[in-house]
């Protein structure tokens, strides 16, 4: 087991005196427009070069028929600007302009144990996600922005339940979206906030712009607790890669649910009322048992690498 | 003063540089307003009205450039990261201050939305006639409009704005007061 060396030279963002939660900042504005531009604009030139007509008879409407163009598009703003341009980002915040310093991205001694963890934490948690979701629900929301969000769930819903390959669904929004939204806020944003404030504030206010993100007000705040989880993950176990299993496992298990029980998964018991309390109790009691374990788990744990 | 040397705080200099910039602004962006809404629509999808918000937005970034020139003054040279964090500081204090007086002047004005409203109102009619947008459409734009009209201090609205407001503003001071603390560093 070697210990990884500590550079002392400072990063360009020192250098500079930018503090590290501006850099999250400017880095979160940056990202979010590139990436909702750009996903647009793939999307866009993908569909016209499908149709048949070219540019000239091209219609709108198109993408939103050909929902594996949308999310093509939206794969490859990911890519580009969540995940890798996230790590170009990460080099002016990093010493020797090494991003993986910033990112967490180690393998070490407890990684394995946390990764089940994390998984485990997540399949128990959904009750308590399904709560929240009805708790959200709750809130008094303007007609237009409950319809905006009713056109997009539809959309998700055509895609999931289409005759799509699974594969590439699951790639689309389970492998993409737990790697390059892992690396962007649990690895990079999560870092420079907790360079600037108490761990708490940190993971809490990463947990929070996660959910703000996804720009679901119906949906902010089961998401933003889902946020908080894999930041919380991040940092006891001082690794991204259990963040990155249980946000998979997370998505995957939606879209395989979706393909194989759709009319179970979108029912409007299954989104629009409470949870039965025979559901909700174990839930809240296991994810207490599993994060209860966690935190010892991370006590117990070194920081030793056993692979750099 | 070192450049590494404890220095003072800027926030008090750029909230009141900003709050001037933010008052003047208002000023010019609602004369604008009431020269361009007291007129007959003509019936066009993209007008001056609707590029002004992005002018102001522009002009807005004088503020990033009057508090860094302020605190370089105070202190003598900062560092781009400093100037980027002043410039921040100025577009959310804008905001803020804009987003009051905003509300100030519908409660003291209400004139003025329900002007605003009745010119895109016509605007939209004249688009449908010409059949650039489908008439269907024209009774969701009035209920959207009149919605304002009834109830233009609701929440929505007003969060919806602010958040606008803030991310507009905050970009361009942040450039601004990046690019002005750069050049001061090389004067």
């Amino acid at each position: 087991m070697n210990q990884i060396s500590q550079p002392t030279e400072s990063s360009w963002a020192q250098r500079n005196g930018f503090a590290p939660w501006l850099m999250a900042v400017i880095w979160i504005i940056s990202a979010l427009i590139l990436f909702q531009v750009v996903a647009g604009i793939v999307a866009i030139a993908i569909a016209i070069i499908q149709h048949p007509g070219g540019l000239d008879s091209f219609n709108p409407s198109i993408i939103t028929e050909n929902l594996d163009v949308l999310f093509i598009g939206n794969s490859f703003g990911q890519i580009v600007f969540l995940g890798y341009g996230t790590w170009l980002f990460a080099k002016t915040s990093a010493r020797h302009n090494r991003a993986r310093e910033v990112f967490k991205l180690q393998w070490l001694e407890g990684t394995g144990k946390f990764i089940l963890l994390a998984i485990g934490l997540i399949v128990v948690i959904q009750p308590v996600i399904m709560f929240l979701s009805w708790i959200n629900l709750q809130f008094p929301f303007p007609d237009k922005l409950l319809a905006f969000e009713e056109a997009q769930d539809q959309l998700l819903q055509n895609y999931l339940t289409g005759p799509n390959f699974l594969p590439l669904v699951l790639f689309h929004v389970a492998v993409v979206p737990a790697i390059c939204e892992e690396i962007m806020y649990r690895g990079y944003i999560q870092t420079m906030f907790r360079r600037s404030m108490p761990v708490w504030a940190a993971l809490a206010l990463t947990g929070i712009i996660f959910g703000l993100y996804h720009v679901r007000m119906t949906q902010v705040i089961p998401l933003s607790v889902i946020g908080i989880l894999l930041a919380y993950l991040t940092y006891a176990s001082k690794s991204l890669y259990p963040a990155i299993a249980a946000h998979f496992v997370n998505n995957a298990g939606s879209v395989v649910a979706a393909f194989y029980y759709p009319e179970v998964m979108f029912s409007t018991e299954a989104t629009e009322v409470m949870p039965p309390w025979e559901l909700l109790i174990p839930g809240f009691i296991l994810t207490g048992i599993l994060l209860f374990w966690l935190k010892k788990l991370s006590q117990n744990s070194g920081g030793h690498y056993v692979q750099e | 003063m070192d450049i590494n040397q404890k220095k003072p705080g800027f926030a008090q200099t750029t909230f009141i540089y900003s709050a001037i910039v933010a008052i003047a602004a208002f000023i010019l962006a609602n004369f604008a307003s009431y020269m361009i809404y007291s007129g007959e629509p003509q019936g066009e999808i993209f007008s001056v009205a609707q590029a002004f918000p992005f002018v102001i937005c522009l002009l807005s970034a004088v503020a990033g450039v009057l508090s860094v020139k302020s605190y370089v003054g105070e202190v003598g040279q900062i560092k781009i990261g400093t100037g980027a964090q002043i410039g921040l500081l100025s577009g959310v204090s804008l905001a803020v201050v804009m987003t009051v007086l905003g509300i100030f002047l519908t409660v003291i004005y209400p004139d003025l939305n329900i002007m605003v409203a009745e010119y895109n109102i016509e605007n939209y009619e004249i688009l449908a006639q010409k059949g650039v947008i489908p008439e269907a459409s024209l009774n969701d734009v009035r209920d959207e409009f009149m919605k304002q009209i009834e109830n233009p201090l609701s929440l929505s609205t007003l969060g919806l704005s602010f958040v606008m407001q803030t991310v507009m503003y905050s970009i361009v001071n942040l450039i601004s007061g990046l690019v002005t603390a750069k050049i001061t560093a090389k004067d």
